[in-house]
């Protein structure tokens, strides 16, 4: 795998998992088993250049991340005047690095994310957060969408097409 | 004038880790204190970010966000005592001037 490409995928599941241990559990949570923990997981299909990974928490959720001073700044920056859905509010946190309300460089981490997708030839990011889920795909598209019940944490998935995918079976 | 020549590769970690020091080993924080350490013993530091296995944002805004933030100077007091390099990822490069910036936006 190409080494940008490389760094960019390691970039992205640090900030991920610097998340998970750092955002998702600092409340009581929806679902209140097996606090404090997270998983990940890959896969690796070289015949196919593609690979997937996932990582899942089952905190607080990042809707909820948003504290709420912040979340008023957001309310007010996307023009929200009702109380904006979870989808609304995960497409927020991923673009809170280019609004000057000054967290922390939080929503950075959510352009790591990004950027990865930007250098591998096609791919996919997603992210589930309770009831909300938010989809990116290669140069700046992405979707929203709200959904009925809450998947009580956070799920974000990266599925990427690579030519030099298949490398990194031999590493 | 004294100059000092670094990498984070190779004079910290081939794989930098978290922000904090409290959520694992070679974090932001950590490394925020070795170049404070090196920049009482030199006047001028040269930084060279190539050579990891990546670098998170949180990592990098820890790093050099965290001078203005926590240690007192200024973004020019930055600029003009370090110079970084990286040129495999630029996007590094950039990170951090948005990290001075907003470092110092917070700050008044």
């Amino acid at each position: 795998m190409a080494e940008l490409a490389q760094n960019r995928m390691t970039a992205a599941l640090k900030e991920a998992m610097g998340n998970a241990h750092e955002h998702a559990y600092d409340r009581p949570t929806e679902l209140p088993f097996l606090p404090h923990r997270w998983w990940i997981a890959g896969h690796l299909d070289p015949r196919n250049n593609e690979m997937m990974i996932l990582i899942l928490d089952l905190g607080i959720g990042i809707p909820n991340h948003l504290k709420p001073s912040l979340y008023e700044q957001v309310c007010a920056i996307f023009d929200w005047s009702a109380t904006p859905s979870d989808g609304a509010m995960i497409r927020a946190a991923t673009e809170l690095y280019r609004t000057s309300t000054g967290q922390e460089g939080r929503g950075k981490g959510f352009r790591d994310m990004k950027r990865f997708i930007d250098v591998c030839d096609d791919g996919e990011l997603r992210v589930l957060s309770n009831r909300g889920s938010y989809t990116y795909r290669k140069n700046e598209l992405e979707s929203f969408a709200d959904h009925d019940t809450s998947i009580g944490g956070t799920l974000i998935e990266w599925r990427v097409r690579h030519a030099a995918v298949a490398e990194i079976s031999d590493d | 004038m004294t100059e000092k020549r670094v990498s984070l590769a190779r004079d910290f970690s081939m794989d930098p880790g978290p922000r904090y020091k409290r959520q694992g080993p070679y974090s932001g924080e950590l490394f925020r204190e070795q170049i404070v350490k090196w920049l009482k013993a030199a006047q001028h530091l040269h930084i060279d970010l190539d050579g990891t296995t990546g670098i998170g944002s949180s990592f990098l805004d820890e790093a050099f966000g965290g001078l203005v933030r926590d240690e007192g100077m200024s973004p020019d007091d930055v600029r003009r005592r370090i110079t970084i390099k990286s040129e495999r990822d630029e996007t590094y490069l950039l990170d951090i001037e948005e990290s001075l910036q907003q470092a110092a936006s917070q700050r008044v």
